[in-house]
């Protein structure tokens, strides 16, 4: 009744039309896996302004502000004394280099006394986030 | 040989389907989570104390930004867009201090622009501070 032979060539035939398309798909994988950013970005809802500056440095502390004027770290509504006390209690100093990721939209009424409060806590070097110009790579 | 050959015959009797299965899932994890912005930077350093224009040590170069773009500068009018212009006119020193006196509702987007351009002509020396002060 059954050709067995035949039937496991099939079987054969079906697997091995499969390579490429798994060849390709690996490949495809590791594109993204190499190529993409995998960096902590917990707020998704901010647009930083764009410009055609240097490449952004990882490692300093990020802090978050969104454009009603909240400021944001690790995911969670803070105000820059309690950011300092939770360093504190971490037993880590308030860096002297700070990253803030603004929304465009923010107006300097919100980040000119924010940069006033980082001053006192003693922040020497502000880097506020950008993305890439359109255009520019 | 004739176990080898079994072997090798339940080895290629092991579906390929499952493992494609796996890799679209990772592959569609991976499309989904990676990003491909590449985040810049526009640092500065932040006054020792809260800045003043007439405070500013050697060549200071005061800029009054308002919303839209449009500058003051020297008791001149200006554009955004035309800042580059006005300052290869001028010829600053790299060691010029620029102090952008924003108007409160100015968008760091036009802060931020400002600060490009001023970098682009090669005065990195940029301080922010509000209008009126």
């Amino acid at each position: 009744m059954f050709d067995l032979g035949s039937e496991h060539d099939r079987k054969k035939l079906s697997d091995d039309n499969m390579l490429p398309v798994i060849n390709m798909t690996f490949l495809l994988l590791l594109f993204f896996i190499v190529v993409g950013n995998f960096s902590e970005n917990y707020m998704k809802d901010i647009a930083p302004p764009e410009s055609s500056s240097q490449v952004l440095r990882q490692e300093a502390e990020e802090l978050s502000l969104s454009a009603d004027g909240t400021l944001w770290w690790r995911g969670e509504a803070t105000t820059l004394s309690n950011w300092a006390s939770q360093l504190q209690a971490e037993g880590q100093a308030v860096p002297v280099r700070v990253s803030l990721r603004a929304d465009g939209q923010t107006p300097a009424a919100t980040i000119i006394p924010l940069i006033d409060e980082l001053r006192l806590l003693k922040v020497t070097r502000l880097a506020l986030v950008t993305v890439n110009s359109p255009g520019q790579y | 040989m004739h176990l080898q050959s079994h072997h090798r015959k339940a080895l290629r009797r092991i579906s390929l389907t499952p493992l494609a299965d796996l890799v679209f899932i990772l592959l569609v994890f991976f499309i989904l989570e990676t990003s491909f912005v590449e985040f810049r930077e526009v640092a500065f350093k932040v006054p020792d104390e809260p800045t003043k224009a007439s405070h500013a040590e050697g060549e200071s170069l005061s800029i009054q930004v308002f919303p839209g773009g449009k500058l003051w500068i020297d008791g001149e009018s200006l554009a955004l867009a035309d800042l580059s212009q006005w300052l290869l006119r001028q010829q600053f020193s790299a060691e010029t201090a620029v102090i952008l006196q924003a108007e409160d509702s100015v968008s760091l987007q036009i802060l931020v622009e400002a600060m490009d351009l001023l970098r682009a002509q090669s005065l990195p020396r940029v301080q922010i501070q509000a209008l009126g002060d």
